[in-house]
């Protein structure tokens, strides 16, 4: 049995001005993973680079315990923008892209498609964003996925649309699946995401649990702050006469009731302020 | 073998829809236009031309739509979409070219300009150039993004007919290739060779640029 459905192992790739440094981290089964950090942090290059769309400059990838082509059958993927032929209609997608998978359910992609209220005779140049990614996750819903990858499925996305995924997604964990979920958008992760990853400047900041994540810091708002105190604080600074910033649970207790439990989109703010790791 | 040929549909599907009426027209008014012309083997080379423009459509649209980031989605191997694309020019060529030898054929007993062996022959010559001129230029999209690589793609198709044309004014003294097709006389008498060559040729040009392709893709990134 596969305890890890994804496993990153040293991940590098060179660009002139960017580059990913090292990337490792792993994705337990039946788990949800956020992929967190700054558009350009290098989001989207990880996951290419795990879905093959870009050779890495070194490291190992092993997904469902194999390489990428061995199991492609089994990964479902979800891109932050359409890629299907703009003339083509629902119908002549699944035409299209169902003889590839030999689990493919036609009453799986009809079922996703009459859930998400998405029409089979509409061209797709014609669908919204958010139909063109609902789509999207028809597709990867109905060949019988174990894991999903999804880059930036909701940007782009209205609350109603976004709040529906997050359903979707937290569905799929019941039926057991993996899925691994890039977004800036960090309060979607917050309903549903059991583990998060925080990526900065190419490199791997944080790769855990969401909640020893959260457990970890407090956010901190207060107005006369001395420079003993300052000096605890990640990513501190001053908004509207108050110094607000994050520091490590452990050293919070000279902030008192000013130290209260952070949001995700708290930490992510504070740490890409702040050049220091936490591991 | 399969999932090549599963992609060979992907390829017609994906360029169905841009199959118009209108733009079949624009080829079928081209074709007819050159069909006016006296000489059926002036018919039949440039009909070849006309119909290999739509070899890169599903490039085009690939492009367009991004469409290389879902052949990496889907559980092939690039190895397979290069094959499946290939499998899908040598059904293009072979139908194309069928279409075009029938109304060639069709044109010639009409009018009799040419005998069946000289007929065969320009066939054979312009069927064999038009598919290696597409396999070169399908090496240049593979390896370049389609919008950046359309003009550099036509470059065999203007090296190959410069040479054409330069071959048959240093053998004639003059360019009777266009004219009469006269030229082809000698030729004509010797199909049996000349075919044995073109599918020789046609069969390691195929090989060669398909194995091309295939690191050159292999090494793409999207």
């Amino acid at each position: 049995m596969i305890d890890n459905v994804l496993e990153i192992t040293g991940l590098c790739k060179d660009y002139d001005e960017f580059s990913l440094k090292n990337v490792s981290f792993s994705l337990p089964k039946g788990r949800i993973m956020g992929f967190v950090g700054q558009n350009g942090a290098g989001k989207t290059t990880t996951i290419k680079s795990v879905l093959g769309m870009l050779r890495p400059s070194s490291g190992e990838i092993k997904i469902l315990g194999g390489a990428l082509d061995q199991v492609k059958e089994r990964v479902g993927v979800v891109m932050d923008s359409p890629y299907y032929a703009s003339e083509w209609t629902v119908t002549s997608l699944e035409k299209a892209v169902s003889p590839f998978y030999s689990n493919w359910s036609a009453e799986s992609f009809h079922k996703a498609l009459k859930n998400f209220s998405v029409s089979t005779t509409k061209k797709i140049s014609d669908l919204s964003r958010g139909m063109k990614v609902k789509l999207m996750m028809a597709v990867a819903l109905s060949h019988g996925a174990e894991l999903l990858i999804l880059d930036e499925p909701t940007s782009g996305l209205d609350p109603v649309a976004r709040d529906e995924l997050i359903e979707i997604l937290a569905d799929l964990r019941k039926s057991g699946k993996s899925v691994l979920f890039s977004t800036h958008i960090t309060s979607d992760l917050e309903r549903v995401a059991d583990y998060v990853t925080f990526i900065k400047n190419g490199e791997i900041i944080y790769s855990g649990d969401k909640k020893t994540l959260l457990q970890s810091y407090k956010a901190v708002k207060i107005k006369d702050i001395t420079e003993e105190l300052k000096a605890l604080v990640i990513g501190g600074r001053e908004f509207d006469g108050v110094f607000e910033g994050m520091a490590p649970a452990e050293s919070a207790g000279p902030f008192g009731a000013a130290a209260v439990s952070p949001t995700l989109e708290e930490i992510v703010v504070y740490m890409s302020r702040e050049d220091r790791n936490y591991e | 073998m399969s999932k090549a040929l599963t992609f060979t549909r992907l390829d017609l599907l994906t360029v169905k829809p841009y199959l118009t009426v209108k733009t079949m027209s624009i080829t079928v008014i081209m074709c007819a236009l050159m069909a006016f012309n006296p000489n059926s083997s002036m018919f039949l080379g440039m009909s070849l031309i006309f119909m290999s423009v739509y070899y890169s459509y599903p490039f085009a649209i690939a492009e367009k739509n991004s469409m290389d980031l879902m052949y990496c989605s889907l559980p092939i191997t690039r190895k397979d979409v290069v094959k499946g694309r290939f499998i899908f020019l040598a059904l293009a060529n072979l139908l194309a070219g069928s279409v075009i030898a029938v109304i060639s054929v069709f044109l010639t007993i009409l009018r009799g300009s040419v005998s069946a062996q000289e007929l065969f022959v320009v066939f054979v010559s312009f069927f064999t150039m038009i598919n290696i001129m597409s396999c070169i230029q399908f090496c240049i999209y593979f390896r370049f993004p389609f919008s950046k690589s359309r003009l550099l793609a036509y470059l065999p198709m203007v090296i190959i007919s410069s040479v054409g044309l330069a071959f048959a004014q240093l053998s004639t003294g003059q360019n009777r290739y266009f004219e009469t097709g006269n030229s082809f006389e000698t030729a004509a008498a010797l199909w049996p060779a000349i075919s044995a060559v073109c599918l020789a040729l046609l069969a390691a040009c195929y090989l060669v640029t398909f194995s091309i392709s295939v690191k050159l893709y292999e090494k793409k990134e999207f």
